[in-house]
C-alpha cells in the first residue's frame, strides 16, 4: 500500500498547486489500487472541491463516510462540498459534530465562522472568530475574517489594525493582500487598492473577478469621477441627502437667488445625476477596452 | 611534462572545452582507480568529440571495469565506426556508472537513463522562430561555448534561464536544443521527476539534482513546467511546497553554490505561479517568451508533417493562414482530423485518395487552438496587471491583433 | 466557550441572496413610502432576520401610514393647522414630501440592517430586483391611494 500513500502525496502536491487535471488522473490510478480507500475518496472529494463540482464532491464524502464514519477528513469535506451547494442547515450539523470532537481546532471554528457569515449571522459569527483566535492568535482564515466583521460593522479603525498586524506577520501572502484590497477600499482609498488589485491579479490572471475588481477601483480612483465625490463617499444614503439638498435646497434659495440662479442649480444637479448614470459605465467600459 | 590533477582540474575551470586537459583528466582519475568520476569525463568528452573514438573507448573501459559489460561492448562499436579508431581493446574492471538523466518528449514521461548515443535536438529541428532562435544564439549558447570570449567582455556564462508560453508551442524542444547547442551533459527535470521528488526528502532530493550538475560540469540543467516546482510562496497552503521553493533558492544562489559552468534551463505554461523571487537577479532572471509559431512556421510545420502522408497539391500558407494561434500540437490534431476523414470516406467505399486541402480546411474547425486561453489570460496581465516584465508578450499580443 | 455557541442557529429554509441596495433606494424613491418599508421587509426575510426586525418594520409601516394620513389630511381640511404655510397643502409639493418621507424612512431602515447590506455587498451575492421592486412600487402606489383616498374620505370637508 505504500504505493497507494505515495500516490496520495503525489495527488495533494499536484491540488496544492492547482493541477486539478492532472490530480484527477492520479486519483483514478489510486481508485483502482484499493477503491473502498477512505484517504482516497477524500481526496477524489477535494479535486472536485477544487473544480467546483460540490455535489460530486459531497458524494464522494459521504462515500468515504461510509467506508469510515469517524474520518475527519471526510466530515471536513462533507462540510466544503455542502457549504458549497447552499445546504447551509445541512453543513452547519456537520461542522457543530466536529468542533465539539475537538473545541480547541480553529480551522473548525473559522469554517463555522465563515458559514455563519454566509447566512448573515454576524453576531454569532463574531464570537466563533473570537474564539478561533484564542486557540490560534495567527490563524489565517480566522485573520481574514476578523478584519472582515469589523469592516461589515463599519469599524473600519479596527479592522485596519488587524490588517496591520496581518501585514506584519506575513506580508506576501495571498490572503494577506485580498483582506488589505478590501479594508482599503472600504476606506475610499481606492488608489492603494488597486495596486494591490493589481498585484494579485498579476499573481493570479486568469480570475475574472480579479479583473473586475481592478476595473471597478480604477473606476474609482479616476479623475473623472471626482464630481461624483458624494455618491461615491456618501453612497445611496450621499445620493438620497444629495435629491433632498437639491429638490428642498433649492427650492428654499430660489425666493433669494432668483430663478436664472435657481434654474442653473437645477440643470447641474440633473446633469450631474445623468453623469453618475452614464459616466462610470462608460468609464468601465473604456478601460476594459483599452487597459489600464 | 605531465600536469598533475590539481592543475588539470584548474585549467578545466578556466575552460571546460579544453579537450586535451578533459582527456588527461580522465585518465589521471582511471589511473587513480576513480572509475566513475572517469567515466563521467569521457561521458564528456564523447558530447563535446562525437567525431573522435578517444572518448567511447574510455567510456568502454570505465563500463568494463564497473561491470557493465553491454555498456562497454556499444561503446567500443561506437568507437570501431570512427575514423581515428585505433586497435586497443577495453581494460578489464567492475562497478556500475553513473548514469545521465534524460526526461523523453511527450506527457507522462519518466525519468530514464539515456544513452550517450540518443538522437540529440539541435536548433535546426524547431521549426519557425528564427529572432528568438538568434536571441538565445548570443545571450545563452555562445556565452556557455565560449566563455572567455565573453569573459573579456564582462560577460558570464551559465546562470538561469527561463522560457514562458503557451502550451506545446516548443519550449521543451527549444531547451533540449540549447543543451545539444552547448554540447554539455544534460539533466531533465520533468513533471514525473517533480512527482517523485515529493516523494521522501524533496528537498535532498533536489540538492541531489543540482550536486550531479554541478560534478558533470560544463552541464545543463533543465526544469520542465517550473511552477510544479517553485509554486508561489504566497499561494501555498502547506509548508512542504515553501520549504521545497526556499531550498531551490538556495541551489541557484551563486555565493552559496558554485554554478559557474552549470547553465539551468527552465520552462512553464504559466510564469505567473512561479514563485517571484525565482525571477530576480542571479536565479531566472532571463525570461524568453516562446510564442505560438507564424505563418511561415506553421506552413512549414504542415510540410514537414505532412512529407510521410499521401497528399495532393496543398496550398500550405493558405491552410496556416486558416489556423492562427494554432501551436505544433493543434496543427497534429488537424492533420489527424484530416487523415480520419479521408479514412472513413475511403472505409465507406470512396476509393483511396491523397489528403487535399480542402480536409484539412475542413478539419480546421474541429480543432481549437490550445493557445488561446493562455493568450488571453496572458493579455489580462499585460492590460490589467500592469507588469512590464511582460513586455514580449504585449508585442505579440499587439501583432495579433489581441490588443 | 460559550456552549450556547454550539447549538444550531441556521433553520428551515436557507437565506437566498438579497436585494441590492440600489434596488431597494429606486424602489422606496419612485415607491414612496410604503414600497420603502416592503422591500427591506423583503431584505429582512432573506437575510434571516425577520423575527429580529419585524417590530422595526411594523413602526416604519406604521409611520408611514400614519404619514400618509397626515397628508390626506392637511390637503383635505385647510382649518387644521392653519399656521401651516399654503404651500405645503399643495399636491405637487405633498408629492415631494412623500418622496422625502419614503427616503427616511428608506435610510432608517437601511441603518438597521446595514450590517447584512454591507455582508451581502461584501461576501454575498445580489439578485434580480425588478420584480419585486416593481410589485412593491405597485402594492405602494395602491395602499396609498387607498390611504389617502380613505383618509381623506373619513376626515371629510368641514
Amino acid at each position: 500500500m505504500s504505493e497507494l500513500r505515495d500516490l496520495h502525496r503525489q495527488i495533494a502536491g499536484l491540488l496544492e498547486i492547482g493541477r486539478v487535471d492532472q490530480a484527477r488522473r492520479l486519483g483514478g490510478r489510486a481508485l483502482g489500487l484499493d477503491p473502498n480507500d477512505a484517504d482516497t475518496l477524500c481526496l477524489l472529494g477535494a479535486i472536485e472541491i477544487e473544480a467546483d463540482n460540490f455535489s460530486e464532491a459531497t458524494r464522494r464524502a459521504r462515500e468515504a463516510l461510509a467506508r469510515a464514519p469517524d474520518h475527519a477528513g471526510a466530515r471536513s469535506l462533507l462540510f466544503e462540498a455542502l457549504r458549497g451547494e447552499k445546504s447551509h442547515a445541512e453543513a452547519e450539523a456537520v461542522i457543530l459534530g466536529l468542533i465539539r470532537d475537538n473545541p480547541r481546532d480553529a480551522d473548525h471554528l473559522a469554517d463555522y465562522a465563515a458559514l455563519l457569515l454566509d447566512v448573515y449571522q454576524l453576531d454569532k459569527a463574531r464570537a466563533i472568530v473570537a474564539e478561533a483566535l484564542r486557540c490560534s492568535p495567527d490563524h489565517p482564515k480566522a485573520q481574514v475574517l476578523d478584519a472582515l466583521l469589523h469592516v461589515i460593522a463599519g469599524d473600519d479603525a479596527s479592522a485596519s489594525a488587524r490588517l496591520g498586524r496581518m501585514v506584519a506577520a506575513d506580508p506576501d501572502a495571498g490572503h494577506v493582500a485580498m483582506t488589505a484590497m478590501v479594508v482599503l477600499s472600504e476606506r475610499h482609498q481606492y488608489k492603494e487598492a488597486l495596486e494591490i488589485a493589481r498585484e494579485l491579479l498579476r499573481a493570479n490572471p486568469s480570475e475574472p473577478e480579479l479583473v473586475d475588481a481592478v476595473i471597478e477601483l480604477r473606476v474609482a480612483s479616476h479623475w473623472s469621477m471626482v464630481p461624483l465625490w458624494p455618491f461615491q463617499r456618501g453612497g445611496w444614503v450621499g445620493s438620497a441627502v444629495m435629491w433632498v439638498a437639491a429638490v428642498f435646497g433649492i427650492s428654499a434659495l430660489r425666493p433669494v437667488v432668483g430663478d436664472v440662479v435657481a434654474m442653473t442649480l437645477v440643470v447641474l444637479y440633473l446633469a450631474l445625476v445623468v453623469y453618475s448614470w452614464t459616466g462610470p459605465p462608460l468609464l468601465r467600459r473604456w478601460l476594459r477596452w483599452r487597459g489600464l | 611534462m605531465k600536469k598533475t590533477r590539481a592543475e588539470l582540474e584548474r585549467a578545466l575551470a578556466e575552460d571546460p572545452f579544453d579537450h586535451a586537459a578533459r582527456e588527461a583528466y580522465a585518465h589521471a582519475l582511471e589511473d587513480d582507480g576513480e572509475t566513475p568520476a572517469a567515466l563521467r569525463q569521457w561521458e564528456l568528452v564523447c558530447r563535446q568529440r562525437p567525431d573522435s573514438s578517444v572518448g567511447f573507448l574510455g567510456a568502454a573501459r570505465c563500463h568494463e571495469a564497473l561491470g557493465a559489460e553491454e555498456r562497454a561492448a556499444s561503446c567500443l562499436a561506437e568507437a570501431q565506426g570512427k575514423r581515428d579508431f585505433p586497435r586497443e581493446s577495453p581494460t578489464e574492471g567492475a562497478r556500475p556508472a553513473l548514469q545521465v538523466l534524460a526526461g523523453g518528449g511527450g506527457p507522462g514521461r519518466s525519468s530514464e537513463v539515456v544513452t550517450l548515443r540518443k538522437a540529440a535536438v539541435r536548433f535546426c529541428d524547431v521549426v519557425g522562430l528564427a529572432e528568438l532562435k538568434k536571441t538565445i544564439e548570443l545571450r545563452i549558447i555562445a556565452p556557455f561555448v565560449r566563455p572567455g570570449l565573453f569573459a573579456r567582455f564582462g560577460k558570464k556564462a551559465g546562470g538561469g534561464v527561463l522560457l514562458y508560453g503557451p502550451p506545446g508551442c516548443g519550449k521543451t524542444m527549444i531547451a533540449r536544443a540549447i543543451a545539444s547547442e552547448c554540447k554539455a551533459s544534460f539533466t531533465s527535470v520533468g513533471i514525473s521527476e517533480i512527482l517523485n521528488l515529493w516523494l521522501g526528502e524533496s528537498e535532498r532530493n533536489l540538492a541531489a539534482v543540482f550536486d550531479r550538475a554541478r560534478q558533470q560540469r560544463p552541464a545543463v540543467l533543465f526544469f520542465d513546467e517550473l511552477d510544479a516546482l517553485a509554486f508561489s510562496r504566497s499561494k501555498a497552503r502547506s509548508d512542504h511546497t515553501r520549504t521545497l521553493v526556499n531550498e531551490f533558492l538556495d541551489q541557484l544562489d551563486g555565493v552559496a553554490h558554485d554554478n559557474q559552468g552549470v547553465l539551468i534551463l527552465a520552462a512553464t505554461n504559466m510564469p505567473w505561479d512561479v514563485d517571484p523571487a525565482m525571477k530576480r537577479p542571479g536565479r531566472f532572471d532571463r525570461q524568453v517568451f516562446v510564442p505560438p509559431p507564424d505563418d511561415v512556421a506553421r506552413a512549414e510545420m504542415f510540410r514537414l508533417k505532412l512529407a510521410t502522408v499521401p497528399t495532393a497539391t496543398i496550398d500550405l500558407l493558405k491552410v496556416a493562414r486558416a489556423t492562427p494561434h494554432f501551436s505544433g500540437a493543434d496543427v497534429d490534431g488537424v492533420i489527424e482530423a484530416a487523415k480520419e476523414r479521408v479514412l472513413a470516406e475511403v472505409l465507406d467505399g470512396a476509393p483511396e485518395r491523397p489528403i487535399r486541402e480542402s480536409d484539412l480546411i475542413a478539419s480546421v474547425s474541429q480543432i481549437q487552438p490550445s493557445t488561446l486561453d493562455w493568450l488571453r489570460t496572458a493579455r489580462n496581465l499585460v492590460k490589467y496587471g500592469g507588469d512590464g516584465s511582460y513586455g514580449e508578450v504585449e508585442k505579440y499580443l499587439k501583432a495579433v491583433k489581441m490588443l | 466557550m460559550d456552549t450556547s455557541l454550539l447549538q444550531p442557529s441556521i433553520h428551515g429554509r436557507d437565506p437566498v441572496a438579497a436585494f441590492s441596495l440600489r434596488a431597494t433606494f429606486f424602489t422606496a424613491f419612485f415607491g414612496g413610502p410604503i414600497a420603502a418599508v416592503l422591500i427591506h421587509g423583503l431584505n429582512a426575510e432573506h437575510f434571516g432576520r425577520w423575527e429580529r426586525d419585524r417590530f422595526a418594520l411594523l413602526v416604519a409601516l406604521i409611520a408611514a401610514l400614519a404619514l400618509l394620513v397626515c397628508a390626506a389630511v392637511l390637503i383635505s381640511r385647510p382649518d387644521i393647522l392653519p399656521s401651516l404655510p399654503e404651500e405645503l397643502r399643495q399636491t405637487k409639493n405633498m408629492r415631494w414630501l412623500n418622496r422625502l418621507s419614503a427616503l427616511v424612512i428608506w435610510a432608517a431602515l437601511y441603518w438597521r440592517l446595514r450590517e447584512p447590506y454591507r455582508a451581502a455587498r461584501l461576501v454575498g451575492g445580489h439578485r434580480p430586483a425588478w420584480g419585486a421592486g416593481l410589485a412593491c412600487v405597485l402594492i405602494g402606489f395602491v395602499v396609498t391611494v387607498i390611504t389617502v383616498t380613505m383618509a381623506s374620505m373619513m376626515v371629510g370637508r368641514p
